[in-house]
């Protein structure tokens, strides 16, 4: 380093006092930021500083993001979300299918009557009121056979059979009629129709026999097809008219057949029509 | 008197700026050497001694207000060196004489930094680490450098203007 540059820089009271004079600003700033009136004003700074920063920051992250790198993000998320969503659907269908099969497995297992398992294909359109179920003559349905579901509750009656399908009529359906008794002191009996909607009527109940709310009503076995004690529904509504010689009931089903995929099939008489 | 007493400010403002704006944004605007192109405006522009005076506090104060990047050495050995091209290599108050002597000072800062760390293997100072793209950081750092320095003097040159017609007037008046 050449002395005269040295010297130059040494040699002037303008520039020593201008050193001097940055040096003590800067001292003044570190001294005093050390003491506690002086901190927060100095902290309170930084902290602002440093968050505009920070605002930048994601500004910058946002806009400098290469759109290929976004596309590829949202991509990737919107295939993780569709197949969390299926994941989530099928795993639901999945144990609505087990707590089906179970269900009817336990009630299988409780007849001594043949039972065939069946799987719902379709809710046919032109009739309604009715399903298609997937087995047929070929698996040794026949018509007139009762429907049901979890725990013996009757949905319908086979009203045509395939070879390899069936047409189950549901009870709702306008045509269908069963024979049914209320469970009660009496043990009425009478004939249940369909509507058409959700609820059933039962018709033809003698006046002076007493039928309330939330009696069960389950088939009562006079249809030799259909075997006795399957549930229908509970009574939900009673209509007396003085000037009419029986009672009119509604029956409300205790199940939405909308919710099953499964249904068993049961035959009181094939043992009896097979084995002899 | 008073503009010494600016710097002084300028000097403060910049370290907080460097410290806690600049390093808080994301590579590559990180690398952004703001209180650098300052300094380097100061000494060539301001005065030569405040501008030496500038890196050689600049060893500490970055370190005392959050994190330094670079060893104390190298902005004390940058001082007199930058010094000395000030008044003898690049005296045009040019902007590319400005330009020149930033990048100059930069690269001869950089390799101060760098080859003692690669020397020693980083264990004197454990607080930095070299980085494992130091070219692609420098050409990063030296191309914001060539921006910054030239929006500075653009600046300065406003500044100078301004504070001339204020105090010529002022006189006049």
């Amino acid at each position: 380093m050449p002395n005269s540059f040295i010297k130059n820089v040494l040699s002037s009271k303008g520039r020593l006092r201008a050193a001097l004079t940055f040096f003590l600003v800067i001292i003044f700033f570190l001294i005093f930021n050390q003491f506690s009136f002086f901190k927060p004003v100095s902290l309170g700074l930084r902290q602002t500083i440093f968050r505009t920063g920070d605002i930048f920051e994601n500004i910058t992250n946002r806009l400098f993001t290469s759109s290929d790198s976004l596309t590829k993000r949202t991509e990737d998320a919107e295939a993780f979300a569709r197949t969390q969503s299926l994941d989530i659907s099928r795993i639901s269908q999945l144990e609505k299918d087990v707590a089906e099969l179970e269900s009817l497995l336990s009630y299988s297992k409780t007849q001594t009557i043949q039972t065939y398992p069946a799987s719902i294909l379709a809710r046919s359109i032109t009739k309604e009121h009715s399903l298609i179920i997937d087995k047929g003559s070929d698996d040794g349905l026949r018509k007139g056979l009762a429907v049901v579901v979890e725990d013996g509750h009757l949905i319908g009656v086979l009203s045509n059979v395939n070879r390899y399908t069936s047409e189950v009529t549901l009870v709702s359906n306008t045509s269908s009629k069963i024979p049914v008794s209320v469970l009660n002191d009496n043990k009425t009996e009478g004939l249940v129709e369909g509507r058409g909607g959700f609820l059933l009527e039962m018709g033809f109940i003698p006046k002076d026999v007493l039928i309330s709310a939330q009696d069960l009503v389950v088939t009562s076995g006079l249809s030799g097809a259909i075997p006795p004690g399957l549930i229908i529904g509970v009574v939900s509504e009673v209509i007396r008219v003085d000037t009419d010689l029986f009672v009119q009931a509604f029956v409300r089903p205790l199940i939405d057949v909308s919710d099953y995929s499964r249904v068993l099939i049961l035959d009181p008489l094939a043992n009896t029509q097979y084995d002899s | 008197m008073i503009r010494d007493i600016l710097i002084g400010i300028l000097f403060i403002l910049s370290v907080l700026l460097q410290v806690s704006f600049v390093q808080t944004l994301g590579y590559p605007l990180e690398l952004f050497p703001l209180h650098f192109v300052l300094g380097i405006l100061v000494l060539h522009r301001a005065n030569v001694e405040l501008g030496i005076l500038w890196f050689v506090f600049s060893a500490f104060a970055l370190s005392l207000t959050g994190f330094n990047t670079h060893v104390w050495w190298a902005y004390i050995l940058i001082a007199p060196i930058g010094g000395f091209f000030a008044l003898k290599l690049f005296v045009s108050r040019s902007v590319y004489a400005l330009e020149g002597f930033g990048l100059l000072m930069f690269t001869i800062f950089t390799f101060l930094h760098i080859v003692p760390m690669k020397i020693l293997n980083a264990s004197f100072h454990t607080t930095f680490i070299i980085s494992t793209t130091p070219f692609k950081d420098y050409l990063l750092s030296s191309i914001f450098l060539v921006i910054g320095l030239y929006i500075a003097f653009i600046f300065a040159k406003f500044l100078e203007r301004l504070v001339h017609e204020i105090f010529l007037v002022k006189r006049i008046s």
